[in-house]
């Protein structure tokens, strides 16, 4: 169904990447970790007294009414960095995956070989697939080691595997539209400008939507919407927006794939 | 038995790009020439054999097996040179062919290490900083290292120096040995001279000729460029019976029909400083192999 062959050369030419944002990632969960205080005020009021206007909290979402450690995670870790920093290598790893393959014409050398092109755009997607599941995998297992060393008597186990399970759906429903855009270009300027633009459109908007409740509507327009950290942590209402986020990407894998192995390849 | 059939094939991309009406096959253990300039429709009509796209109208076959539904299942028979050359940059030209050797599920390798050793290849070195020449020989091996019984090769000779692209033709000869049937697409026809036994011209996308290639070597017109050391032998020579085309101070163009004999005879009474046959570009050939008849 795949081919391993493929699948280990990809791994080969972007561990690095993974790597260095793994270290990302691992670096700034344990400085969020750290700054938290569960006596103190609500850190929405210290960035207010370090003079932070709070439109700019709350853009990145660092407005917070859980006060909870869990609530703590959820709102300083899960409102923006990891939300960004995933989406950064999804975004490059998919753009390489295809398009960027078929722009160089080294699509041609795969295909000259017995695979189908179906195997090749399936070994291709779902290593997009494994990297987002590697890097939540990384972070929920480095994030409960670290914080029962941190903060043992206030971490909650589940909750926190709720949250990662969360940001898992809405990862992989996004690394789908990167790869969407990567499998119907031919070329990286385009598929860069679907595959990079509409996910940073949707957390700008994301942003945007948080400044004022008079900007609420924008809502409406982003797929950040259907991941709410405070509500996966309480597991409340999260059904329908992982519902969603599934159709989502199985709809832009399937899609994806469909236009691929029937596109025409001029390599 | 054809081994590759075009049967009408008609992929228009407007203004003129694209091929049309195309139509020829290739019996097995045929050396199948595939000439024209730029942007004639080589490069399609081989992406359409490779099944990489698809024809507008009209089919390609490789073994009887529609060639874009069947791709995969025709690489196993097929070798593919493409005219672009640009793999994996990261990786090294061995770390390369091994990954190309997996693909395909490989087990033997004495073919590629016997190629490596042919082209005189130094593998170690990181792809993206070969030369152009060391690039086409990688993608010679790997077009070749499956042995596989049908060859489609893209400008296979482009960016080689003379002596490598004679180990080419060599190559070329030896796979012909093996019953091999080979399609390449070329821009020179010395080239497929050496090494076809057939030829199709292909020009804006319509086939305007094809032809064994022994006719068209029996029929050749060649034009020399000779230097005289003096003007007053120039004067004498342009009286002889030979087909001069012009003179400018001591240097004279000559066309030859088939016997170069005769303007060997003549040419010992002379003293001359130079005499060097000159290029001709395809158009020309098949001008004059044609009588002209398709110089639109």
């Amino acid at each position: 169904m795949i081919s391993m062959p493929l699948f280990k050369k990809n791994l080969k030419s972007n561990y690095i990447l993974l790597l260095v944002f793994m270290a990302v990632l691992a670096m700034y969960f344990s400085i969020i970790v750290r700054i938290y205080n569960p006596d103190a005020m609500s850190l929405n009021d210290i960035m207010l007294q370090m003079n932070l206007p709070q439109q700019m909290i709350d853009a990145f979402g660092f407005s917070v009414s859980d006060s909870s450690f869990s609530g703590h995670i959820a709102s300083f870790f899960y409102g923006f960095l990891m939300l960004v920093f995933p989406m950064i290598v999804y975004i490059i790893i998919s753009n390489k995956q295809v398009a960027s393959m078929v722009d160089k014409s080294s699509m041609a050398y795969l295909l000259s070989t017995n695979n189908s092109r179906k195997k090749i755009i399936v070994t291709q997607g779902l290593f997009v697939m494994f990297v987002v599941f590697l890097l939540v995998l990384f972070v929920t297992i480095f994030g409960s080691i670290f914080c029962l060393i941190m903060f043992d008597e206030y971490f909650i186990l589940s909750e926190f595997i709720m949250l990662n399970v969360g940001v898992l759906l809405l990862h992989l429903a996004i690394s789908s539209i990167c790869f969407l855009s990567s499998c119907i270009f031919n070329d990286t300027k385009n598929s860069l400008l679907f595959g990079a633009g509409i996910p940073i459109f949707f957390i700008l908007i994301n942003m945007l939507k948080d400044v004022s409740d008079k900007l609420d509507f924008l809502k409406y327009f982003t797929i950040y919407t259907l991941y709410d950290p405070n509500a996966w942590i309480n597991s409340n209402n999260i059904i329908g927006s992982a519902v969603f986020l599934i159709v989502v990407c199985l709809f832009c894998n399937g899609f994806a794939m469909h236009y691929f192995i029937n596109k025409d390849l001029h390599i | 038995m054809s081994v590759i059939k075009v049967e009408k094939l008609n992929k228009d991309y407007g203004n003129h790009k694209g091929v049309f009406d195309l139509s020829f096959d290739i019996e097995r253990g045929v050396v199948f020439g595939f000439l024209g300039p730029n942007g004639a429709g080589k490069t399609t009509t081989m992406r359409h054999l490779l099944g990489f796209i698809k024809g507008d109208s009209g089919q390609c076959l490789i073994n009887d097996r529609e060639c874009f539904k069947n791709a995969a299942l025709n690489m196993n028979d097929i070798g593919y040179l493409p005219g672009e050359i640009s793999f994996f940059d990261d990786m090294t030209g061995n770390a390369f062919l091994n990954f190309m050797g997996e693909m395909r599920g490989m087990k033997k390798f004495k073919k590629k290490d016997y190629l490596i050793k042919f082209f005189d290849i130094d593998t170690s070195i990181k792809i993206k900083k070969m030369s152009k020449g060391m690039k086409q020989k990688i993608g010679l091996v790997c077009a070749f290292m499956h042995d596989p019984d049908i060859l489609i090769l893209d400008e296979p000779t482009s960016g080689l120096d003379p002596l490598m692209q004679n180990k080419f033709i060599e190559l070329i000869n030896m796979e012909k040995e093996n019953g091999k049937t080979i399609l390449m697409s070329s821009h020179s026809i010395e080239e497929v001279e050496k090494t076809c036994d057939k030829v199709a011209i292909i020009k804006q996308g319509r086939l305007v000729a094809y032809e064994d290639v022994s006719q068209l070597v029996l029929n050749r017109r060649k034009i020399y460029r000779i230097k005289f050391h003096s003007l007053l032998e120039v004067n004498n020579f342009i009286t002889e019976k030979i087909n001069v085309l012009s003179h400018q101070d001591s240097v004279v163009m000559v066309e030859v029909f088939n016997d170069i004999n005769k303007l060997i005879d003549i040419l010992s009474n002379y003293k001359i400083v130079s005499f060097e046959s000159v290029v001709m570009s395809l158009e020309d050939i098949f001008m004059t192999f044609y009588g002209g008849e398709n110089s639109d």
